[in-house]
């Protein structure tokens, strides 16, 4: 029997090694997921979160590589796997969802046979079932007409549809651990909300665990169980939705809830919103301190010397150096 | 909502439609209705938010302001003149006072020009001021969005979004216009730099008294920016409020649906409220109601004629057989 989390990541380092120099683009990523758990990586552009998901799939683009750490599934260690092995884990026990459905499907195939080839890959079926196959998966995914869709092409189906193809894809095989970046971004709210729902109701049939990455709080809030809180290719902030949003600890989550707009039924009143002042810093230009110094509101002549180490239990872990005098 | 006897802008019975190539030889030409009968006023310094989800004709109508499709009925009146009726010089003159910031910063600014002259071209095309006055009025218009002045000599694309738009900003900015239509200026930003670029919307429009039509999906950036509110539903209008009447008491199918699934911080998402299915094309209208199909209350009249925008009271306005 396996023991442990269904999965887990430890001390993950990814570098891009570019001619004159290279760059560090997660610094130390480290996190588990258990089944039917749904844990959400919330940050802004260039915080490494869906680079995070890329390096899980071993799908890192060159130059980048995994420089360090470890990530297993079912106490089996991912990383060094080989290329031949691995892709027999991607699409089965760990699958994928893009934000952009229409760039990750083929135009010229129909969606009902690009969902049947995931199937005759892993699970050895004949064309014939899985047809048959895709059709139930169609209709699970909420697909009308589900037998007449899977004949239509990309381009004729709306940007919900074709997300729910590419669930329909990635939950074909029955995986452990589906990975969603930014599965919603490109659609409509009502359509967004409808997307979320299948998600966990696919969730609670399976107990298939979820990793999405998002930029917004507001998803966190609505379907998460855990947050990681990233910030210049690190976890800064990790817990309980509930703790991290009603009870950020460290500045930049706090900055990251306060400074996004959102709808009160109490007529809000029009004052400024809180801003973060400047920017992300580039990867290869950080502080020597703590990454998120220069644009904290709350920093100390400590937090420039050097970056803070966690603080907190492995329930609740803040990268923060306030925290060390709490 | 004020009703104002000369408002800044005056739009009636806005039509947009785009004519769609044949099917075949012998297919009949097929009408796409992009902006069907809207009606909205706006007064000076005043903005507008207008929400929809892709497919509503909120970006169309947007262009339909600016004069940028063309426009099959109705009128667009500016400060008393109708757009829809000038051309040549005439045009070009009113044109000056309506201008617009795009979402998408990276592809709405020149390339290959520099940030200078990205800023100075309206001036330019509009021949306002002599060649010093416009260098100055870049200056200005660099410290009204908070760029360095250094930043004029550079190219767009060695900025971050968010400079980017704040140079979007200053280019609309360049003729002093008294309304700038913002179609999503900061959906494709990070939350950080969105509440950034909110903000400096809000203080150009206090010190310039601009007046916004501000395009959003999202309903949380809405109630933050606008004073008034449409919700816009394949071309037409639906509900037209005040900020407080419409986010304290929505009265349209729709509109609750939109506020119901606008993720909140508050509570976990419940599976109520979300109307199932998606908006039907705009090419085959339905006969009633365009939103009966996904509408939870809808009974046989909402099927069979559409619903007119009354007045439900203090100004606020909802297109629904059942309200």
């Amino acid at each position: 029997m396996v023991t442990g989390p269904l999965f887990a990541v430890e001390d993950l380092h990814v570098t891009f090694a570019m001619r004159a120099r290279s760059v560090e683009v997660l610094k130390g990523v480290s996190f588990d997921v258990e089944a039917g758990e749904t844990v959400c990586i919330v940050g802004e552009s260039g915080s490494g979160k869906s680079m995070t998901a890329l390096a899980v799939l071993g799908l890192v683009p060159s130059p980048g590589a995994i420089t360090g750490g470890r990530i297993c599934l079912e106490g089996r260690e991912l990383s060094g796997m080989p290329r031949k092995a691995l892709r027999g884990v991607r699409g089965a026990k760990i699958s994928m969802v893009f934000q952009e459905p229409m760039s990750s499907l083929n135009p010229v195939l129909t969606v009902g046979s690009q969902v049947a080839e995931v199937l005759r890959q892993h699970e050895g079926l004949t064309s014939k079932q899985a047809g048959a196959r895709v059709v139930d998966l169609f209709r699970a995914v909420g697909i009308p007409a589900a037998e007449e869709r899977a004949a239509a092409y990309p381009h004729q189906m709306s940007g919900g549809m074709r997300q729910r193809v590419m669930i329909a894809m990635a939950i074909a095989c029955r995986p452990k651990l589906l990975i969603a970046d930014e599965p919603t971004t490109a659609l409509d709210v009502t359509v967004q909300k409808q997307i979320l729902q299948l998600l966990k109701e696919i969730q609670k049939q399976s107990r298939m665990a979820i990793l999405l990455i998002t930029h917004d709080m507001g998803i966190v809030s609505e379907i998460g169980d855990r947050v990681i809180v990233m910030y210049a290719g690190r976890p800064v902030e990790t817990g309980a939705v509930s703790d991290v949003l009603g009870n950020p600890r460290h500045p930049y989550t706090s900055a990251l809830i306060a400074c996004a707009p959102r709808v009160a039924a109490q007529d809000a009143r029009r004052s400024r919103l809180p801003e973060i002042p400047g920017m992300v810093p580039p990867l290869e230009r950080l502080p020597r301190g703590c990454a998120f110094e220069p644009r904290c509101p709350r920093s100390v002549p400590a937090c420039r010397d050097a970056p803070p180490p966690y603080f907190g239990s492995a329930a609740r872990r803040v990268a923060c150096w306030l925290e060390e005098r709490r | 909502m004020l009703e104002e006897a000369h408002p800044l802008l005056s739009v009636s019975r806005l039509v947009v439609t785009f004519d769609l190539p044949r099917k075949g030889l012998l297919g009949r030409p097929t009408v796409l209705h992009a902006v069907r009968d809207v009606s909205l006023t706006l007064g000076s310094g005043r903005t507008l938010g207008i929400v929809g989800e892709s497919g509503s004709g909120k970006s169309t109508l947007a262009l339909a302001l600016m004069r940028l499709v063309p426009i099959a009925s109705g009128s667009v009146v500016l400060r008393g003149e109708d757009l829809t009726r000038l051309g040549g010089r005439a045009l070009r003159d009113t044109r000056r006072r309506i201008q617009m910031i795009f979402q998408d910063p990276q592809s709405s600014l020149n390339p290959r020009l520099r940030v200078r002259d990205v800023i100075r071209e309206p001036l330019d095309i509009l021949a306002i001021g002599t060649a010093a006055e416009r260098r100055r009025r870049v200056d200005e218009l660099l410290d009204a969005v908070g760029l360095a002045r250094a930043a004029g000599a550079r190219f767009p694309h060695q900025f971050s979004g968010g400079q980017r738009q704040r140079i979007g900003i200053a280019r609309a900015l360049s003729t002093r216009p008294d309304l700038i239509v913002c179609d999503e200026p900061v959906s494709a930003l990070d939350v950080a730099v969105q509440a950034q670029i909110l903000n400096l919307l809000r203080d150009l429009q206090e010190t310039f008294g601009l007046a916004y039509v501000f395009i959003s999906h999202d309903l949380g950036v809405v109630q933050h920016m606008a004073d008034d509110v449409a919700v816009m539903y394949l071309g037409r209008i639906v509900e037209l409020a005040s900020r407080s009447s419409f986010f304290s008491k929505p009265r349209h199918p729709y509109s609750i649906a939109l506020l119901a699934a606008a993720p909140t911080m508050e509570h976990r998402t419940s599976p109520s409220g979300v109307p199932a299915g998606e908006p039907p094309s705009p090419i085959n209208l339905p006969s009633g109601c365009a939103f009966a199909s996904r509408c939870p209350l809808a009974q046989s009249p909402c099927r069979e004629r559409a619903p007119e925008l009354k007045d439900v009271g203090t100004g606020h306005k909802v297109a629904c057989h059942l309200v």
